[in-house]
């Protein structure tokens, strides 16, 4: 008995020496007429798989863009296809951390692409830093991410702590004065919830309440409750598309309207106004990383609206804010490589620090060492859009002035809808 | 005042549907000794029928109602048969764990189906309001609790006042003397089992109406229903109905009453009752019954 | 092979592979692998060959992946204690992982402690909780302490991400980590040998014996002098313990730590599947559990995103129905029939 036991420990221990003898192959050192090889450790199935994958489908529109319409990335005076090695890291930090590792050594990679939340995000570049490679964190946007000091971490997004900043200011215009604040406990919700409140002070808005709930909470109304009585002329609610539909939801029921609301993400996923109607979701406003009716340009992918169309050939649906932005981070990494001309990961991160370029996602201009706002690598001169919700349940932008195709509208009483 | 009121009327809201599907629970717990870890994701099975009925062939969920029960009865008499049933006489740990793995497919089945992004299931009265004694209940809510008091009395009469029913208690007893007096056990099982997975998919159904939901959300619910059945003791359907008020009102006073956070809280707040309850009293509130049944 | 094997007596330690076939403690034949010296020779061999791979040039991805296999045998085989030595199966034991964790986070970002000296407090902290919530809960039997346990974990999460000011909410806490895969390769394989010769220990003494004696019959055990609570409590206090200390180190390793991280679900899935895969209640059954189910999703995983929920549900009930031992606990049946059939005549009833 206890024979068999120990000969299954030995094989098993065998099979480990095994796979560990193959795991000791060096890894492929960059082969100047192959394809320039990048990782990308992205969550496929799990938690974050809805966003994972439409951040993926930005990659790979981006990587399919190059190699059938460019012939390729100009490095120096050749032309070299691309390769994105994909992982799926099931939303798992322990996978996420094991296989960011594995691209690096032994695939040999040094430009990685990241998954979508912060967490993970994080998590690896924890791996990547000392190892010197640069992950392009195409689904990150929290300032934690940034504020590490990482050398080698670089995203277009817009930093969470700015996403309410165009819509308040335009609110701050039309006088308001009072604002209430409902968000999840998530990292980058509660970023945007003090980064808003710091806002609101600067603006002279007082904020009059603030309630935090639980991602997964599937009641809300006590909290609803308690911010109704303070009864804010703005409520912002930041959380993901479920805290949004429940809270337009608990609204509803409780026949409470305030003069205006902005929801984070909610509003820009097109489920949300299949679900709810486009009589509940009229008037709600959302800070949006990107929009197709937006004045973008760059040569390669052409206007913002020519990406939607793209997209929408391509997946057959309408992109959310992070297929552009999977897409957009890939396309730093291209303009960074054309400029160095080279792939020496010291030089592509210099030409990404010194990148000032206009592309279909608005400008991008990376932060370097001792940039005023702490952060390193983050697109921090990027403002942030904001759209409203009309009567049909379309986006139309409404904020920054310079980029608004309509004027903000106060919401409509519950009772004046349908 | 007029706050509390509302307070605690949302709270018995609450608790109705949270009767319901611990009664699920107990049922099959008490029967089968079977702890189902599977019990939310069974919920939302049932949810997400209501939602497809509704978004697909334009069902309201109240018509769709009777049809998904008996859906769940059949799912639930499958499952007893196939897989439940086979494990139910072995070592608990042994349907714990085939029920976690029924969970997890469940959650991996609805979230390939369905995605991740949350539903609701919109009806023509989603957006009204019921008022009583000028408190206000969403009219989908008011849907739910009606809905649980009507079918937790069915239950309690299908269980009391039928052959079915008696043999159902009768098995709950005492195994081997339902066997001797010529009860299939084996039928049992899976008859006890539909009707938990009947009452877990109607309150889905409620549920959906009511408020958004998504793959994720059922451990949560398990973890409800555990402390209601455990806080009311098992198989005493009175303890279920009062355990889950008490679980229901404790929620919505913790999210009305403490500020900034108090949403957060429920869990935290069940398990420390629980912990509490079975310290004082090791048998659950209504006693009775030892906290050994499974064993 | 091992026809013909001499039998040399009764060793305490074959119960363990039997555990859920619950049969009596007594005679039972041994094989000749049982010579305790060939034993140790073996193990012995197998560590120095551990001991000395990371100095034949293994990669870093190669190193995290054993490090990640010695991880869960520590994980697997601690649980295993509480659960499969005493039958109180804990199905929220990754909130021991969580609090280890947060131990050394918190120590390092509130106290400014140097991260290695969090270390040896992790445990105590893993402990001290084991000793708040066993005393109550473990006087409930089978499924009740199960989803109890459930219960303390989902809460401890929930506690972690509402006291934000203390514990970073959901912000979480980022270590300033230095990424040494050797160093924690040596680091997780010290501990999975402890853990595992500690089971071996254990698995002989006599408090092992009274844990399978709970596990039998409580009452039973109660009645023979058994002190069930005291057993019982030690047993969830190592168990805790062990994972505590295992959480701190995997934080520090990952840099970054957040209530879904340290808390997550799928913790609790892959013990549970990995410890009833290799046998519960066995010796053995949990380090092999833990070191096929690795190797297999490091293999079969990884590029294909194929929906690993379904996968390991479906695995799960598949070893529930057909292999419920285990491949040990499966194994040593094979072995214990076979032996029966041969010794039946000097040895049996």
């Amino acid at each position: 008995m206890w024979g068999r036991r120990a000969r299954g420990v030995v094989a098993a221990l065998a099979g480990l020496g095994l796979l560990a003898a193959g795991c000791a192959e060096p890894p492929a050192a960059d082969d100047p007429n192959g394809p320039i090889r990048i990782g990308a450790a992205v969550s496929d199935t799990g938690k974050y798989s809805i966003e994972g994958q439409a951040v993926k489908r930005g990659y790979q529109l981006w990587a399919d863009m190059v190699n059938n319409e460019l012939g390729g990335i100009q490095v120096g005076d050749r032309k070299r296809k691309v390769e994105i090695v994909y992982y799926d890291d099931q939303s798992d930090p322990e996978q996420a951390v094991r296989l960011t590792q594995r691209l690096i050594s032994e695939d040999g990679i040094d430009f990685i692409f990241g998954s979508y939340s912060s967490g993970l995000t994080i998590a690896a570049s924890a791996v990547t830093e000392p190892n010197k490679r640069i992950l392009f964190a195409g689904g990150a946007a929290a300032d934690t991410v940034f504020s590490q000091g990482s050398d080698y971490v670089f995203s277009p997004l817009t930093n969470t702590s700015r996403y309410t900043e165009s819509a308040l200011r335009e609110l701050a215009k039309r006088g308001v004065k009072t604002i209430g604040i409902l968000h999840t406990d998530e990292a980058p919700m509660v970023d945007i919830q003090e980064a808003t409140e710091k806002l609101a002070g600067e603006l002279g808005i007082q904020v009059v309440g603030t309630q935090r709930v639980p991602s997964d909470a599937n009641d809300i109304r006590g909290a609803v409750t308690q911010l109704r009585q303070a009864n804010p002329d703005v409520l912002v609610e930041a959380g993901h598309t479920l805290m949004g539909v429940l809270t337009v939801q608990t609204m509803r029921s409780m026949d409470w309207a305030p003069r205006y609301v902005v929801m984070i993400q909610a509003p820009t996923e097109h489920s949300f106004v299949e679900q709810l109607g486009p009589a509940a979701t009229e008037g709600i406003m959302a800070p949006t990383q990107w929009h197709a009716s937006a004045q973008f340009a760059d040569e390669y992918f052409g206007t913002a609206a020519d990406y939607r169309r793209r997209y929408v050939e391509r997946y057959g649906e309408e992109p959310s804010y992070m297929p552009p932005s999977g897409s957009a981070v890939a396309l730093s990494l291209q303009l960074a490589i054309e400029k160095a001309g080279s792939v020496d990961v010291e030089k592509v991160r210099k030409a990404l620090l010194e990148l000032d370029v206009d592309t279909f996602y608005g400008h991008i201009d990376y932060s370097g060492e001792g940039h005023p706002s702490g952060l390193k690598g983050a697109n921090v001169n990027r403002p942030m859009l904001t759209i409203q919700l009309n009567a049909k349940g379309e986006q139309v932008v409404v904020a920054p002035e310079e980029n608004a195709s309509a004027e903000i509208v106060p919401m409509k009483p519950w009772s004046q809808r349908r | 005042m007029g706050q509390l009121s509302q307070v605690v009327l949302d709270g018995i809201v609450l608790g109705g549907f949270y009767a319901l599907i611990a009664q699920g629970l107990s049922l099959v717990f008490g029967v089968m000794g079977v702890l189902n870890l599977a019990h939310g994701e069974c919920v939302l099975i049932g949810a997400y029928l209501a939602w497809t009925a509704q978004h697909y062939l334009g069902i309201d969920p109240l018509v769709a109602l009777p049809v998904i029960m008996v859906l769940g009865f059949g799912f639930g008499w499958v499952l007893c048969k196939t897989l439940v049933g086979r494990v139910v006489e072995r070592p608990p740990l042994m349907s714990l764990l085939l029920t976690f793995g029924i969970g997890a497919v469940a959650q991996g089945v609805l979230l390939r189906l369905f995605s991740s992004t949350p539903r609701v299931t919109t009806t023509s009265y989603s957006d009204d309001v019921v008022n009583v004694f000028g408190l206000t209940i969403p009219t989908p809510r008011a849907f739910m609790l009606l809905g649980a008091v009507v079918i937790l009395v069915l239950t309690w009469a299908l269980l009391n006042r039928t052959r079915v029913g008696r043999s159902i208690q009768a098995a709950a007893q005492n195994k081997a003397a339902a066997r001797v007096v010529g009860i299939d056990i084996g039928a049992v099982y899976a008859i006890a089992f539909g009707i938990g997975i009947a009452l877990v998919f109607a309150g889905g159904t409620l549920l959906g109406s009511a408020q958004g939901f998504y793959p994720f959300l059922g451990p949560l619910l398990t973890m409800k229903a555990f402390a209601i059945v455990v806080l009311g003791g098992v198989g005493r359907m009175t303890g279920t109905v009062l355990a889950a008020m008490v679980i229901g009102l404790i929620e919505t006073m913790l999210a009305s009453y403490v500020p900034s956070v108090g949403t957060g809280l429920g869990i935290a707040a069940a398990f420390i009752l629980v912990v509490l309850v079975l310290v004082v009293r090791p048998n659950g509130i209504s006693g009775g019954k030892q906290v050994t049944a499974g064993v | 092979m091992s026809s013909g094997t001499p039998t040399i007596g009764t060793a305490p330690h074959q119960k363990a592979a039997d555990r859920l076939s619950a049969a009596p403690a007594r005679g039972l034949a041994s094989s000749r692998f049982a010579d305790p010296r060939l034993r140790a020779g073996l193990f012995a061999a197998g560590l120095a060959a551990l001991l000395v791979t990371p100095a034949f040039g293994l990669n870093n991805s190669a190193l995290l992946l054993l490090s990640t296999v010695f991880m869960w045998i520590g994980l697997t085989s601690s649980w295993n204690i509480i659960s499969g030595f005493t039958g109180y199966v804990d199905f929220g034991h990754g909130v021991f992982f969580g609090i280890g964790g947060y131990t050394a986070g918190l120590l390092v970002t509130h106290v400014d402690m140097p991260f290695w000296y969090t270390v040896p407090l992790a445990p105590v902290a893993g402990l001290v909780f084991a000793l708040l919530v066993g005393y109550p809960l473990l006087r409930l039997r089978g499924v009740y302490f199960s989803i109890a346990m459930l219960g303390a974990f989902m809460a401890m999460r929930e506690l972690a991400l509402v006291f934000r000011d203390f514990t970073g909410g959901s912000g979480g806490i980022i270590f300033k980590a230095v990424i040494d895969r050797t160093l924690f390769y040596y680091v997780f394989l010290g501990i999975a040998v402890a853990v595992v010769l500690g089971t071996v220990w254990l698995r002989r003494s006599q408090l092992g014996s009274s844990m399978l004696a709970v596990r039998e019959n409580e009452i039973g055990a109660e009645a023979r002098g058994i002190n069930t609570t005291a057993v019982k409590l030690t047993a969830f206090c190592v168990s805790g313990a062990i994972t505590a200390l295992i959480g701190s180190l995997w934080a520090y390793q990952t840099a970054f730590i957040d209530p879904a991280i340290m808390f997550r679900d799928i913790l609790l899935i892959n013990l549970a599947l990995m410890v009833t895969l290799g046998g519960l209640g066995t010796v053995w059954g949990p380090a092999l559990g833990a070191t096929v189910f690795i190797l297999l999703r490091e293999t079969l995983w990884g590029t294909e995103g194929e929906d690993f929920l379904l996968f390991f549900g479906v695995a799960l009930i598949v070893v529930v129905l057909v292999l419920p031992k285990g491949i040990v606990g499966s194994l040593a049946d094979r072995a214990h029939l076979a032996r029966a059939r041969r010794a039946g005549k000097e040895d049996g009833r």
